[in-house]
């Protein structure tokens, strides 16, 4: 069915769109008389009839020209705003009215123009191209249409909203962008742009992010937040299937399309200057126990347990609190020696924008400079490096429009972004793990280089004597040497060319275009790791008298000459398109028409494997067919047609198509004339059905099966000296592997109240199907092991809403009020999983929950006393002997209801809410009293769950030496306070694994309200602005130990930051 | 279709319909696997390495038994032998890739199926080869179902492979016990008549027909044994097929179990000899070792190592033991690789015989020993056995030879070309002497792992040729042998006492035969000769002989990994196995405190369900009812 109609359409397509250079316009003609025919009812039952009338009726012929001269078809002439003609394709219309009536001539993008009837009897009228109608023109797929008449579910955003002092455009996104589900989990300079998804997820397929469109080329999540938005002309999310089905590859996820702008005919040329300095500060970091206070806890952990560990002795703990000789008595807080506070970051961007008939340009420069949290150890500990993070980025772009002929341009748009930044040899992910997870008292920072003694063996005292200890089988990590001893660099690149060219086929037909576009763009990254060794030394005794301490090295000595490591990549894409598009207006019949060709090839510049040596290549054709009758009545059809060499011939091509219906009601008019006309000034109703496609996976050619020779061996001989190795599979191919395809439902209505307030509100539903998965209900017996098969499993279903509301309002001459606000909400529900059947415990199903959700175990409390251990079920997951004060766990049944007398990991169930929220809202306003504006914005995501983890204190393994949280302190069980209800459970030395595991003792509620960002401006002289901005400035949450937007863990992450921004905007020639 | 997709493709951009083919046709496929001789013989040995490393520390049957004790924590068997494997957390299995235990022995099934299916067509292999190496894959597919079946009971037998795509509806369910025996000795029959007797060079390590009757001599006793022969435990009553209903394990005594195991081990040696086994008396080589003169010891010692002399052998695991394996694990401590942490038990220690070949309690020449097991003397014994005049522990004076072979015993000699921590060498740098106080050379010194937590260490997998330069690196090499001869002897033995008229005067003779080579008086001279005291067993009953053929077997297969095995066979793993191990008190600083019957700081753990391992759970639920969970899971 879907083949025979995607048939009928290419044939078509095929006998007719190619024989238009003959002047043919039979192909149009067709096309309108299919619509027309299939829209009569509609068309029917929307006609109005002309009243009678008493006046003297005039004959009236006329000529609508455009302001070269050139006539207008099918603009549209009403007679006292009832329905008249339309002009022909000569610009004519001819028409009888009454005498004194008023007529109105419109057409699209053009003024309309009032004229009375008096006596003439030929009008020669001139339309006059509107400004204020191309505001209300929304970018989509492959083109842009009307925002009035649009039938899909697109989101376009004024810019100017998505500036907020950031690096990054989206972390702008959260609450902005209604249908946008974003969290922005980290604060460290270049890693700190948001995660987002398009309504949410709907796959737990490789691929969720949503496809990115820059200037009509695909792009990465990295190019979309790297652009300044002075540069962007519009951004547009498109949500449902009407918008996407174009995009069939990879529209499934929803698309973002950004267009950069393009130069002005202007006398002068537009020129804009920002720059901006902002400070940073973390928004919250969790505080760790001093010396003395971990001391305690680590005797009372190790005598809770008798673990065997040796206790610190009152001396020990007395002159460590005293802090008597920090050599003797260590007592290092490893964050407050690596971390700054406060770290200050620079942008500065200008702006040229101008041109005339013949050549228009607009060019930018920006350079943004961000700075890390790290202190410069480096520089502080005498070495020649700075180990703090810089990152600055340098973008320029030039966008040149040539329009050769007066139906022809040429445009091209250059892109180019340098990236360098430093950092510490070691991760700074690396920096704040050991900043908790190395003990505060084993060792000082360092030993001053006095203390050695005579009878020490290291001879080198002119090097650092780092603190260390010898910790089971090779050195403790000493945190500070780590951060201090080491650079490394990275520096990649971005070269985006776009070129395009736009012809005007008006000489064969008017309203048809044709575009070409051809792009291609590199992106390389280069990272180089400069490194020193450090010697850890440890003290045995200390002579008070003299104040010597006897030192000796810790470990075998390491190399103090730079070591050095790189690493390189990147990637190359190709993309050419083939567009053309026909939109003409006949009396009330709005027609549009587009077909697209495209293909796309990408490669890695440096392939790590086999398969992605190879390129990856999609094609596709794609078309759009949207008829709007009187302005009221729209419809819309789409198709995307496209392959992907990620399948075996015969399931490469997919076909998406995707149908929208809407209907503006507030534009009959009757309902103008009447009361509600006055108050609901704008109604419209849209729905839109279809398919779109993903064939995007995180493993290539899974309908090959993928074999490796020499691989897994055996060895015999006498003396095991002869081997050969036979091969290993890596993956059994699945030939029958084809798209995975999202089914879209959408119902949309939007609603403006007095002119003033606009509501746009969505309802969807999504059911994703033949999501790409690895088999994992495959019983070892078959022998496949651990080797993947593949195949269309996985189903998701994904419903919700997203709504968005704008209010405008003056208040007097001088103060002018906008008040907006978004909300999404997006459930995912999986509906089917190639897992393990779980027919004992259908409860470990993850059919049913929630993609991101968490297995877990359920905590009842703490275990009250050895009685209630002794009553309590057997709990095995950490094979230690349960005392009170340890969690305990509830014993979930089996299927038929029965529970076993242990609790093992059969005794989980998916906990809580998922990890990624279900719910983002924002809202703000902005106000503006003559030169001074002031904007609020709040911020907050609803239904998430965060676990927390790897904070538990002390542990037994290198490196794994936890300092105690101050509230795991504060709030513990203890045999003298035997606390149920204690946030921790007791103490361990050794690690606990019943403590740690992932169970709802460690789940909180991740839902917050933040005020997100604020600014205050003053404009001078209408070129000029000052403004202090900030982000991020309270936190609104049940959750108090850090800031909830960045998920689980420890909360020893680099943190999220409150931003203040001092900028300074200039405009002159606006 | 394609055609108007072309010509509209290729009206829009000239490009043709090969845009998306991007495989390149000569990509590798599984028939590159079997291009030519080379190729198909590098897959056969693919199929080989499916073969799980029992001589390995990692194997469970090593270390976690009553024998031994490790200091290891982090090792998966240490886990094992804490007895806290349940089925959704095996720990240990074969039976799928579950964890860090990766012989999915389903998945070398399967391949040695494949090699069967596309061995025919290869081109240039010999007829020959063709017939011996497809007689291998046999064999290794019969060697892979006895060894799920050793660890698992019954199990469904595979028998061919499977399409990838293959539902559990369509897959074979666990067969009884007794099926799964025939199949596997008929296929062992089958692989035996197309192998070569015996293996030399390159060849060493495949499998040979003296391997596959070995084998199933091993399976058939095992067959016959109390756990799966009637069932004296009624551990598996309700144990039953959940199609027909069947026991999966038999319920009834069949004594002809025993008969037809006797007769299979006398095919086996009767094979084995007439390719040249023996049991190896190799006592003049390595003459430059100074360990003690006597030719038992020294045979003893060098019975795995002595490859090139030994064929007593008859198949062997030929890979390297690699750095982290037995030998490193098993000498004194140094801190490059001497892991100085594989301890015998107590219980093992009181095993081994005396001099006069009987049981510590039964000789009445060892009864001041006996009564004062932890009393001490200055050693006045050979010099290469322990240190003279330095404090011996009563328990290790007056012992069999493979006593003084295997075990190390403070101020006992180490016997490996190493000095030790001090740098002090003995026996001309031969030797290293052991301390098991605190801080001595093999003491625990603080450490929390690499220490012996029993305060003895073994010496049985380190050949005295085995030097610094060995320890940093893999251990001297030798083949771990799967199976030898003695086993075999003892395999008949132990038979023909079970059988229903046993042949006590052969059980005794084969039995003889293993006590000779480790220099000890026959069963006749030992237990009916002068030290024998009123314990002593009687070896003319049946219930005698079955005493003396287990520990017997407890003894020659020390640290081998057979009694974990056995204890379980016999049904007497939960009288052994769930015992909290004893050792030296090792926290001790003088000698006069080592000597201390001290409980070993380890976890053992034994419940009548872990006579079988778990199938993982997550089998169980994929099975969707085909597969039935072991009893006790």
């Amino acid at each position: 069915m879907k083949n025979n109609f995607s048939m009928d359409i290419i044939s078509l397509v095929k006998n007719n769109l190619f024989n238009l250079k003959k002047g043919n316009m039979d192909f149009i003609k067709k096309i309108i008389l299919i619509l027309l025919v299939l829209l009569t009812p509609v068309i029917a039952f929307a006609q109005t009839n002309d009243n009678g009338s008493s006046a003297k009726v005039v004959k009236l012929k006329g000529f609508i020209q455009d302001s070269k001269g050139d006539p207008i078809i099918g603009a549209s002439i009403s007679v006292n705003g009832k329905g008249g003609t339309v002009t022909d394709l000569n610009g004519l219309f001819q028409l009888n009215c009454p005498e004194g009536s008023n007529i109105a001539i419109s057409f699209i993008g053009y003024q309309k123009k009032e004229i009375k009837i008096t006596n003439q009897s030929f009008l020669k009228v001139t339309l006059y191209e509107s400004t204020e109608a191309l505001k209300d023109i929304v970018v989509v797929g492959y083109g842009t249409q009307k925002k009035a008449t649009l039938v899909g579910s697109v989101q376009s955003v004024n810019t100017s909203e998505l500036r907020v002092p950031s690096a990054n455009l989206t972390t702008a996104f959260a609450g902005k962008l209604a249908g946008v589900i974003a969290t922005q989990t980290s604060g460290e300079p270049g890693s700190d742009g948001a995660s987002f998804w398009i309504r949410g997820q709907s796959t737990f397929g490789s691929s969720t992010t949503p496809l990115v469109i820059i200037d009509g080329v695909e792009g990465a999540t990295g190019d979309l937040n790297a652009l300044d938005t002075d540069v962007i002309e519009s951004l547009s999310i498109l949500k449902d299937a009407t918008a996407t089905a174009l995009y069939g590859t990879r529209g499934a996820n929803g698309v973002v399309i950004v267009t950069t702008k393009n130069g002005q005919d202007r006398e002068k040329p537009a020129i804009n200057i920002r720059v901006e300095g902002y400070m940073n500060q973390p928004i919250k970091v969790p505080k760790l126990v001093d010396g003395a206070t971990y001391m305690e806890l680590y005797n009372e952990a190790n005598d809770s347990r008798q673990s065997g560990g040796v206790d610190y002795t009152q001396t020990q703990i007395d002159n460590t609190r005293k802090k008597t000789n920090m050599y003797e008595y260590p007592d290092v807080n490893w964050y407050k020696q690596l971390f700054n506070n406060t770290s200050y970051n620079q942008d500065v961007d200008m702006s040229v924008r101008g041109g005339s008939q013949r050549a228009d340009y607009f060019m930018n420069v920006s350079v943004h400079n961000q700075n890390g949290m790290l202190k410069n150890l480096g520089k502080k500990y005498g070495y020649s490096w700075n180990t703090n993070e810089n990152v600055k980025r340098y973008v320029f772009q030039n966008n040149l429009g040539v329009n050769i002929t007066p139906t022809t341009r040429a445009s091209l748009k250059l892109h180019v972004e340098l990236d360098p930044s430093d950092t510490p040899s070691s991760s700074t992910s690396t920096l704040f793990n050991d900043a908790m997870a190395i003990s505060p008292v084993e060792f000082p920072i360092y030993f001053p280089s006095s203390s050695l003694v005579s009878t020490s063996t290291w001879k080198n005292a002119n090097q650092r004597l780092w603190g260390g200890r010898w910790y089971s089988t090779t050195n403790e990590a000493n945190p500070v040497a780590v951060g201090a001893t080491g650079y490394s660099k990275t520096f990649s690149s971005t070269l985006l060319a776009d070129f395009q060219i736009d012809q005007d086929l008006k000489f064969i037909t008017k309203g048809l275009k044709a575009t070409l576009l051809a792009s291609f763009k590199n992106w390389s990254y280069t990272y180089t790791n400069h490194y020193v060794g450090y010697n850890q030394f440890s003290s045995s005794s200390y002579d008070g008298s003299t104040g010597l301490l006897d030192v000796s090295m810790v470990g075998s000595e390491k190399s103090q000459s730079l070591s050095y490591s790189s690493s390189s990549n990147g990637d190359r894409t190709y993309y050419f398109e083939g567009l053309l598009n026909y939109e003409r207006t006949f009396g009330d019949n709005d027609v549009s028409l587009m077909a697209v060709y495209n293909q796309r090839e990408y490669n890695y510049n440096e392939p790590s494997s086999d398969d992605n040596s190879l390129p990856f290549r999609t094609q596709g054709v794609a078309g759009r067919a949207n008829y709007v009758y009187k302005g009221r009545y729209l419809s819309e059809f789409n198709f995307g047609y496209d392959g992907s060499e990620n399948f075996a011939k015969g399931h490469r091509w997919g076909f998406f198509p995707s149908i929208g219906l809407g209907y503006i009601v507030s534009e009959e008019p009757w309902w103008k004339s009447s009361k509600i006309g006055n108050v609901i000034t704008n109604l419209k109703v849209r729905g839109s059905w279809g398919e779109v496609g993903n064939a995007d996976s995180s493993t290539r050619f899974m309908y090959l099966s993928s074999i490796s020779l020499n691989k897994k061996g055996y060895t015999t001989g006498m003396t095991g000296n002869y081997s050969f190795s036979g091969p290993s599979y890596n993956r059994f191919g699945n030939e029958d592997i084809t798209w995975e395809t999202a089914y879209k439902t959408n119902l949309g209505l939007d609603l403006q109240l007095f002119k003033r307030v606009n509501i746009t509100a969505d309802v969807f539903k999504e059911r994703r199907r033949n999501i790409f998965m690895q088999n994992e209900d495959i019983e070892a017996e078959l022998g496949t092991g651990g080797t993947a098969t593949y195949g269309n499993w996985g189903k998701v279903d994904n419903k919700g809403l997203d709504a968005s509301i704008n209010y405008n309002t003056n208040l007097g001459k001088d103060f002018i009020i906008q008040v907006n606000g978004t909300f999404t909400y997006a459930k995912n529900t999986v509906k089917a999983y190639p897992e393990a059947p779980y027919t004992t415990y259908p409860q470990l199903s993850l059919v049913g929950h929630s993609l991101n959700s968490v297995l877990g175990y359920v905590a009842d409390g703490l275990f009250k006393d050895a009685n209630d251990v002794s009553s309590s079920p057997t709990q095995t997951i950490s094979g230690i002997t349960m005392l009170p004060g340890d969690i305990k766990y509830k014993n979930l049944p089996n299927k038929d209801g029965t529970t076993d007398n242990e609790i093992d990991s059969n005794d989980r169930k998916y906990i809580g809410h998922p990890t990624v929220p279900e719910i983002v809202y924002g809202f703000g306003t902005n106000m503006k009293y003559k030169n001074c504006d002031l904007s609020l914005f709040f911020q907050g995501q609803g239904i998430v769950s965060l676990f927390m983890s790897g904070f538990h204190p002390f542990g037994t393994i290198i490196n794994d030496n936890y300092n105690v949280l101050k509230w795991v302190a504060s709030n513990r069980w203890t045999t003298a306070n035997q606390n149920v209800n204690a946030k921790y459970p007791r103490l361990s030395e050794a690690v606990n694994t019943n403590t740690t595991a992932t169970s709802t003792y460690w789940m909180r509620d991740a839902s917050f309200l933040k005020l997100k960002a604020v600014e205050i401006g003053y404009t001078y002289k209408k070129f000029l602005r000052f403004y202090i901005s900030g982000m991020n400035l309270l936190t609104f949450s049940k959750f108090k130990l850090w800031d909830p937007a960045m998920g689980g863990g420890s909360g020893f992450a680099y943190p999220t930051q409150r931003t203040i921004n001092i900028g300074l905007q200039m405009s002159f020639n606006k | 279709m394609k055609i108007h997709l072309c010509i509209l493709l290729g009206i829009f951009c000239l490009a043709s319909c090969d845009y998306l083919n991007v495989v390149p046709k000569e990509t590798t496929t599984e028939a590159d696997a079997f291009e030519g001789a080379d190729n198909a013989k590098a897959y056969l040995y693919g199929c080989y390495s499916y073969i799980p490393d029992d001589g390995n520390v990692y194997s469970p049957a090593l270390l976690t038994s009553d024998e031994m004790v490790e200091s290891f924590t982090h090792e998966v068997d240490y886990s094992f032998g804490e007895g806290i494997y349940t089925a959704a957390s095996p720990i240990v299995c074969w039976w799928g890739s579950y964890g860090s235990s990766s012989d999915n022995l389903w998945e070398g099934i399967r391949k040695c199926y494949i090699f069967l299916n596309n061995i025919d067509g290869v081109e240039g292999i010999t007829s020959d080869e063709l017939i011996s190496e497809k007689a291998e894959a046999k064999f290794l597919i019969a060697y892979y179902h006895h060894e799920l079946l050793q660890a698992y009971g019954p199990i469904p037998i595979m028998t061919k492979a499977y399409a990838t795509g293959a539902t559990a509806a369509t897959l074979p369910e666990r067969s009884p016990y007794d099926s799964c025996v025939n199949w596997i000795a008929k296929l062992y029959d089958e692989a035996a008549n197309s192998l070569p007797s015996t293996r030399t060079g390159d060849e060493y390590g495949r499998a040979t027909s003296v391997a596959a009757k070995a084998l199933k001599a091993r399976l058939l006793l095992y067959a016959a044994s109390p756990q799966f022969n009637g069932d004296q435990g009624k551990l598996y009553t309700s144990f039953k097929s959940p199609t027909t209903g069947a026991n999966l394990i038999n319920e009834t005594y069949d004594g002809s179990k025993w008969t037809r195991a006797a007769q299979a081990a006398k095919a086996a040696i009767d094979s084995a000899e007439a390719n040249g086994a023996t049991l190896y008396t190799g006592t003049n080589n390595y003459s430059t070792f100074p360990m003690p003169t006597s030719p038992y010891i020294r045979a003893e010692k060098f019975a795995f190592s002595d490859y090139y002399n030994s064929t007593e052998v008859l198949w062997a695991h030929t890979p390297y033991e690699g750095k982290y394996g037995k030998q490193n694990r098993s000498v004194p401590f140094n801190s490059a690789t001497g892991w100085n942490g594989i301890s015998p038990t107590m219980k093992l220690i009181r095993m081994f015989y005396t001099n006069n070949g009987l049981p510590i309690d039964q000789d009445s020449s060892w009864t001041k020993y006996y009564n004062d097991q932890f009393g001490y003397a200055q050693w006045t014994g050979n010099d290469t056995i322990a240190k003279v005049g330095a404090n011996v522990q009563y328990e290790n004076w007056n012992r069999e030879p493979r006593y003084y072979a295997w075990i190390a015993f403070h101020n006992g000699m180490y016997d490996i070309t190493r000095a030790d921590m001090n740098g002090k060498t003995w026996l001309g740098g031969k030797a290293i002497l052991c301390n098991f106080t605190y801080s001595g050379n093999c003491g625990i010194n603080g450490r929390t792992n690499n220490y012996s937590p029993g305060g003895f260490l073994t010496m049985k997998y380190v050949p005295p040729t085995y030097s610094l330069t060995q320890c940093t690196a893999d251990g001297v090499y030798y083949p771990w042998p799967t199976i030898r001869l003695a086993e075999l002897y003892l395999d008949y033995a132990e038979a023909l006492i079970e059988q229903p008229s046993p042949d006590l005067a052969t059980a005794r003779a084969y039995i003889d035969k293993v006590r000779a080579r480790g220099g000890l008086p026959s069963v006749v001279n030992s237990w009916g000769g002068q030290y024998a005291n009123s314990n002593a067993w009687n070896y003319q009953t049946q219930d005698g002989m079955r005493q003396i053929v287990r520990r017997e077997r407890t003894i020659e297969f020390f640290g081998e990994g057979q009694r974990f095995w056995d204890l379980r066979r016999w049904l007497l793993a939960d009288q052994y196995l769930g015992v909290q191990p004893t050792g030296l008190n090792i926290e001790a600083t003088t000698e006069f405190d080592l000597f201390k019957e001290t409980p070993i700081n380890v976890t053992r753990k034994f419940d009548s369900k872990n006579y079988l391992l778990p199938i993982p759970s997550n089998e169980i639920d994929m099975g969707n009812g085909r597969i039935v969970q072991n009893p006790g899971y």
